[in-house]
This record gives structure tokens, sequence and C-alpha cells, in this order.
């Protein structure tokens, strides 16, 4: 009963990181038909801010981590504007864009940070006792915010003005800007808001597993399966497939173990492309 | 048409010639350097960068279909694999293990590439991204024969005869040659299938209207990029002595990448000077690997903002740029005498007029074609005979067009049978309907815009097996004031140009079935006349014609019969004078007559009245 209760959490914990950072991948795919593959490094960089911040600067933790997004927005805003925006239809370009900022954002914190593994902690030690095993209190902390900022983007998206254009441009591009969207202003906001929730993601994970520079590749790695799992676009099928995926690495890497796991999930979404080349919850992927 | 061909030759012979004479500039390096040198730099550093380099090639390779693959490290696991395991169990034969470590590779991506490659643009890229994870994982968590996490080695290195390609010159020398085999397959590959390849990269779904089979040669591109991605691995297996998970990481794919997009897509010199500059990059910042990273990652951003074209792009153009003086004289000679061929007209008129009563050629019954929960074609009915034009009217949002790519296979159909000649061909793929004489019009241009109208023509008879008679060509392309044109991009004829290079190409690849989707729209009223000489042509030779149009004039001066749309489904048929005068259809077209019309365009409005 412990090991599941163990496993169950464990797997929302994944399922809640990965979801944030399949949430922001979708979304910028999305909105802008743009594969970030820079997406990995943003959460790394969250969480190097946020140990900069917490662990150099002996600031509180959550200062870390309104720093972290603070900073991964920005830079997310100002790329897409001087850089993707020039480039914004051609979507083999953006990949290479992407992956330029990618590579140049990990080399950075291995230049400023070096290659090791840093020691950066969650403030709140200890957890409560559940079903005869102890969840920490880190985790539920992590699956609350996961879920508050899943539901924050959800009633922008779906309750505001700015959320209506974008998901308008989403949905019609060319519509939508005859229609008065803006794309100028737009673009870099869904960007902004897609790699500052990377950013969040970094500050407030990495804490409870570990923090190298190249944490961000094995990220950006399970980001991937989750889009293609729930759907290319879909946000809502992102996170579904995220709690999925967390979920099954969880009690498969407890109850079978070691690199089978992987293996596994790996192969069964290559099968359900075939299957279902749209994913669980996709639509007809627009050919771009 | 013997000048047609000539200059396309010409060019492929120069690019031909330019890849063999870096090939024997490579060859020739290779085999004097370990004799001039034996510094353990070059000894070393050559083979890394001929492995960037194959791994690169498939990258470029690929991106000639407009794919972006990232599998460049599974292939070169499959290679490397091969390489490690034959030369362990069966054999160190050295062109045993080059021809294996292409073939198994190349044919472990038959089913992966039936897998993977109905998916376009970033889907691709990103599955490719996974499939190279899931290689690395497979090994891990394979067979003890495949060595897990510790990987192969003690494997003895590839011989030939009395050479052992083990260390030093005759390591380097194997390499090298597998090096320059791997550049001439791609080159031949590239040479061969150059207008399959860019026309699938410009304009897919035109090709495949004019016949070409799409995933056959993908599937082509993907299996030999699979190859020389095997390669690759096979040369670094050899070099370092063992085959390890770690040395086919799935982000070693983003210095493929990164080569072929520094070096540039354009010519076959990209890669091989692209992986260059990278290996070099990572050889002198050997000891700061993150300055070498930050550097390339600006690298890649600045060249795909400012460069689209890379390193060769830029020389290119420099080059081009050059010449362009000399060029555009030439040209203005290569004009001057006007082509005699286009003042003969069209063949005198064969006693064939419209036979309606033949049976029909295209046989339509009860199609209907359904997107989700809207109908947008529904129980349409009809016959064209060969020689006869049926006429398809309707307001907009009747399901015209979309009855246009129901038929030309670009969609398939949700209902009903289509039958050419008495056989079913409902729902074959456009390439085969192509292939089997249904050709077809796109209501906007539809050209391969990046290229000469020439190389539009060439590309067409390319990709089918049916063409037209080169003097016939010859009056067509008068006729369409296209004659000349032969030199201009596609892309930069005026609008009605372009339209009449679409009507060319549909009628070049002699079709049986000519679909045409409102070949008049856009055109000004002289232009029009274009149209009804591409009608006469098609149905001179016994070609069954549907005409989608909006121009009542035109519809009816060459219309023998016409069908009326609405909202998906047929509302009348019949002889064009009868069915334009049907109370219904001019409803249909204008509304109830409560809201009748002040200010329509008269040709566009069924009035049942004379003819202008």
């Amino acid at each position: 009963m412990g090991q599941v209760v163990a496993a169950l959490v464990g797997g929302l914990t994944l399922g809640a990181q990965y979801a944030l950072m399949a949430l922001g991948f979708s979304m910028i795919f999305g909105i802008l038909r743009v594969i970030n593959f820079a997406h990995g490094a943003f959460y790394a960089l969250g969480g190097y801010v946020g140990y900069a911040v917490t662990g150099q600067l002996g600031m509180p933790f959550v200062v870390g981590v309104v720093v972290a997004v603070a900073v991964t927005a920005l830079l997310g805003a100002v790329f897409e504007i001087l850089v993707i925006e020039r480039r914004i239809d051609d979507h083999l370009a953006t990949i290479v864009l992407t992956l330029g900022l990618g590579l140049a954002i990990t080399a950075a914190l291995l230049i400023v940070f070096g290659p090791r593994a840093v020691a950066y902690h969650f403030p709140i030690e200890g957890g409560v006792a559940m079903g005869g095993a102890v969840v920490p209190y880190g985790r539920l902390v992590v699956i609350g915010i996961a879920a508050i900022a899943v539901a924050a983007v959800h009633v922008f998206l779906y309750r505001t003005q700015t959320g209506r254009g974008l998901r308008a441009m989403a949905d019609d591009r060319a519509t939508a800007v005859t229609q008065g969207m803006r794309p100028k202003i737009l673009f870099p906001v869904a960007f902004g808001i897609a790699t500052g929730i990377a950013g969040l993601t970094g500050a407030l994970v990495t804490p409870l597993f570990a923090l190298s520079p190249s944490i961000g590749d094995q990220v950006l790695m399970v980001s991937f399966l989750t889009v293609i799992l729930g759907g290319l676009g879909s946000m809502s099928g992102a996170v579904l497939a995220a709690l999925l995926i967390g979920l099954v690495e969880s009690f498969t890497g407890i109850y079978v173990g070691g690199q089978v796991a992987p293996l596994l999930l790996f192969c069964v979404v290559l099968v359900l492309l075939v299957v279902r080349p749209t994913g669980l919850a996709g639509r007809e992927v627009e050919h771009v | 048409m013997s000048s047609l061909v000539g200059t396309a030759r010409g060019t492929l012979y120069t690019r031909l010639v330019g890849a063999e004479v870096v090939a024997l500039a490579v060859l020739v390096v290779a085999f004097t350097l370990p004799k001039l040198t034996a510094s353990p730099f070059v000894l070393f550093f050559t083979p890394t960068v001929i492995v960037a380099v194959l791994a690169t090639l498939h990258v470029w390779l690929l991106l000639r279909v407009d794919l972006l693959s990232f599998a460049s490290p599974s292939f070169m696991a499959v290679g490397g694999y091969s390489a490690a395991l034959t030369a362990s169990r069966l054999t160190d034969n050295a062109v045993v293990l080059a021809v294996l470590c292409f073939a198994i590779p190349a044919l472990v991506a038959l089913p992966i590439g039936a897998m993977v490659l109905r998916l376009r643009g970033t889907y691709f890229a990103l599955v490719t991204f996974v499939l190279a994870q899931v290689t690395v994982l497979l090994v891990q968590a394979g067979p003890a024969w495949l060595g897990g996490n510790s990987g192969i080695s003690g494997f003895p290195p590839a011989r030939l005869g009395e050479s052992v390609f083990a260390a030093r010159g005759p390591l380097l020398r194997y390499s090298v040659v597998l090096g320059i085999v791997g550049v001439l397959v791609v080159v031949a590959v590239t040479l061969r299938w150059r207008r399959h390849f860019a026309g699938i990269k410009e304009n897919e779904p035109l090709a495949a209207s004019l016949g070409l089979r799409p995933w056959l040669y993908k599937t082509l591109a993907f299996a030999a990029g699979a190859g020389i991605a095997g390669l690759a691995g096979l040369v670094l297996v050899n070099q370092i002595g063992n085959a390890h998970p770690d040395s086919f990481s799935p982000f070693m794919a983003v210095n493929h990448v990164a080569g072929a997009v520094v070096g540039g897509s354009g010519s076959i010199l990209g890669p091989i000077v692209g992986a260059g500059i990278l290996s070099w990059l990572t050889h002198t910042f050997a000891e700061q690997a993150e300055y070498a990273q930050l550097l390339l990652g600006a690298v890649l951003v600045v060249v795909v903002l400012v460069a689209r074209d890379g390193v060769t792009g830029l020389v290119a153009s420099a080059a081009r740029a050059a010449r362009g003086l000399v060029d555009g004289a030439e040209r203005a000679r290569a004009r001057g005498p006007a082509d005699d061929a286009g003042e003969a007209g069209l063949r005198p008129e064969r006693a064939v007029d419209a036979r309606p009563d033949e049976p029909a050629l295209l046989e339509v019954t009860a199609v209907s074609k359904r997107f989700g929960g809207v109908t947008a074609v529904s129980g349409v009915s009809f016959g064209v005979a060969p020689g006869e034009v049926l006429g398809v009217i309707g307001p907009n949002g009747a399901g015209k067009t979309t009855l246009v790519n129901v038929l030309a296979g670009q969609l398939p159909p949700s209902g009903g049978t289509v039958r050419l000649a008495g056989d079913a061909i409902t729902g074959l793929s456009p390439g085969r309907l192509a292939r089997k004489g249904i050709s077809r019009s796109y209501q906007q241009t539809s050209v391969f815009a990046g290229a000469s109208v020439r190389e539009n023509l060439e590309r067409a008879r390319a990709y089918g097996t049916r063409w037209i008679d080169p003097a016939d060509l010859h009056r067509l392309l008068a006729r369409m004031g296209l004659a000349d044109r032969l030199d201009d991009r596609a892309g930069d004829l005026p609008y009605g140009l372009q339209k009449s290079l679409g009507l060319v190409l549909a009628l070049a690849v002699e079709p049986r079935v000519l679909l045409l989707d409102e070949p008049a729209a856009g055109l000004e009223r002289s232009e029009r006349r274009r149209v009804d000489e591409v009608v006469a042509w098609a149905v001179d030779r016994g070609c069954a014609v549907l005409l989608v149009e909006h121009d009542m004039d035109l519809v009816r001066r060459i219309c023998d019969r016409v069908l009326v749309m609405d909202t998906g489904e047929p509302l009348a048929a019949g002889l064009p004078g009868e069915v334009l005068a049907d109370p219904r259809v001019i409803s249909a077209y204008l509304g109830e007559p409560e809201d009748a019309p002040g200010d329509q365009d008269d040709s566009r409005v069924p009035t049942g009245g004379g003819v202008s």
C-alpha cells in the first residue's frame, strides 16, 4: 500500500512537471506553429536562476521562483520579437533557430555554473504520512502549484480577451489577423508565457530532482513524447498525456524497473503514431 | 524540344563534374597525405570529420524532400552495431562490412519510413528525434548480444587481403574511401531524382497530380539517407574499436542538422563544408566545449536569419553576382530569334465533335464527401464521354472544388464510385490517377514557382508515364503565350501566364480526362480565350473535360452539358441554354426573387438571355 501511494505521488509529481512543460510547448506550437527546441533549456535556465537567487544571493525560495519566471518569460518574448518573428512562416527555419537558442542557453549555463550538478534544495523539509508512506511536502506543493498554473492558463486562454485572440490565432491565423488580431503583440506574449512556464517548472521542480546544465535535454525529450501522445497543438491532450506518462514512468519504475519503462513508453507512442497520427486528443494537424 | 533537354543536361553536367572534382581531390589528398605526414592529428581527425560529413549528408538528403530528420544517430547506431556484430561473428572483410552497413540501415528504414513518412514538417522532425531515443533505449534494454550499457568491443578491425584498416594510414584510407562512396551515392541519388525531389519540396500536390508518387521518392531518400548514416556508423565504430550506446546519443543529431544548415542545403558541398566547419570548431575548442557550443548556437541563429542557404549559398550568390553580366548578355542573344512554330496555330480541327452518345469515359456514381459533420458533396452522379465538355456550375460553397479534389484523388470520397473507361478508380492516389490519364488544373495558380518554365515541363514529363508529342507541345506553348518565356522563373510570370502554365502542364501529360477548376478565374477577358483553346485542344484529342467555372459566357460557349450544384447536391443538369434558364438555378445564384439583385456582374449570372 505504501509503495502504491509513493508511486502515485511520485507519478503525479512527474506528471505535473511534464504537464507544465508540455503545456507551454503545445501552446507555442498551437499558436505560432513553432517547435521550441529550446524548451528544455528554458527549464534548466529557470532552475539555475532560482538556484542563483536562493542559494547564492540568499533570497527566499519564492523570490527565486518569481525571478526565474520573469527572466525566462522575458528572454522568450525578446527572442520571439527579435529572431523568430523574422522567420515565423518557415517551420524548418524556426526549428533551427530554437535549436540554436537552446544550445546557447545550455552553453551559457555551463560557462557560468560549471558542468556539475549544484545543490539546490526545496525550502520545506519533511512530509506527511499517507497510507503507510511518507509523502514529502515538496511534492505536494509542486502538484498543487502545477494544478493552479494549468488552471490559470486555461482561464487566461478561455476567459480573457487576449486569450481569445491567441486561440483565434491558433485556429486560423490569416482570418484572425484580418479581424484585427495583432501577431506582433500576441506572438511574443504567447512565447513568453510558455517559456515562463518552463522557467517556473525548472525553478520549482529541480530542487526535488537534480539540477545540472544538461538536465533540459531529458525534459525536452519527454515533452516531445507528451505532445506526440497528446496530439500536437492540443493543450488539454498534452496535460492528459503528461499525467499518464508520469504515472506510467513512476509505476513501471517501481514494479518493472530499470530501462524497460521508458522503452515501453516510447514504443507505445510510436505504435500510437501508426494507429492514430493525431494523438489522443489531437485534431488533424495542419501541415505547415 | 531538343533545346528543352539540352540546357537541362548542361546544368546537370556542370553539377556532376563539380562533385567529381571534389571527390577526386579528396581521394588524392587521402592517398598522399598519410605518406606526406604521419601527423597523429590528421590521422585521428580525418575519420572524425568523415563521420560528421556522412551523418550531415543524411540530414541534407532528407532536406531535399523537405523533411528535417533527427534520425541520423539512429541509423548510425544500426550501421555501427551491424559493423561490430558482423566483424565479431561473420567476417572482417572491409567490402562486406561497407555493403552491409549501408544495406542493413537502408532496409531497417523501409518499415520505419512507411510509418513516419506520412508525417510532414514539424511532426516528422519531432518523431525522428524520438526515434533516435528509442534506438538507444532498445540497445540498452535489448538482448545480451547487443551488449547493453557496456556496448560491444574486442572485434577485429576491417581488413581487405593483407591490409588491416586498424590504425594510422590504412584506417585513414578506409575512412576516406567510405566517405567518398557515401558522397557519390548521395550525388547519384540526388541527381537521378532531382526533379522528383524538387517537385516534392516545392509543390507536392501539383507534382502528385502530374503523376508523381511522393511516398515512393520520400522512402527512397529516407532509405538512402539511412544507408549513408549507417556508413558513418561503420567509420566511427571501426575507428574507436567499439560500439557503445553513448556514441549514438540522439542529441548528436543536433550537430548534424547544424552542419547541414551552416553548410547550406542548396549544394552537395554544403554538408561537406558544414561538417568540416563544425568539426574544426569542436577541435579548436576541445578544451572549452561550452564556448564552442555557445558559438554554434549563435552561428545557427545568424545563418538562418542572414544567410538562408548557408556558407555555400553565400559563395554561390557571390559567384552569380560576378557572372551576372555575362549571363544576361547571353540570355538576350538566345532569346533573339522568335519561335515561328507559334504562328502555325493549333492543329486544324479534326472532324471530332462532342460524342455524347458514346459510353462515358469518366463515370461518377453517387459520389459524396463529408468533412466531419459537414457534407460538402452529396450524391453527385454524371458521366463524361470522350470529347465531351461537362460544365459544373454553382454558387460559391456548392462543393465544386471538393468534387474536383475527389475526382483527382486529392480527397478520398466518403461514398460512391468513380470509373474510368469501366475500371473502378475510386479513392486512388493522385499519382496513380494521373498515370491512368486523369489530369487537373488548380483554381489558384499552381506551378513550380522556383523553377523555369522549361524545368516545369521537364518535371511534369519526369513524373508520369504519359507525355505529349514534342511538336504539339511547342504549338501549345506558343498559343498560350509561353513559347518565348521558357527560361523565365515560373514564379516571376504574371498571374495569367502562371495559370496558362498550369493548363499546359495539365495538357502535356496527355490526359484522357481533364478536370479544370475555374481556369478563367482572375483572368482578364482577352486571356480567357486561352481557356477556349485549351478545351478545344483537349476535345480535339478525344479527352473528356470537366469544367468548373463561374464565367457563364464561357460555359455557354464551350460546354456540351451543364451540371448545377448547390450546397453539395446536384440541382439541375442538361443543355446549357435550358439549365441556365431554369428558375431554380437562377435563384440558387441570386437568392430568392424578393431580394433580387441590382448590380451583379452580368457575365457571372445566368440570366437565360443571349450570349454577349
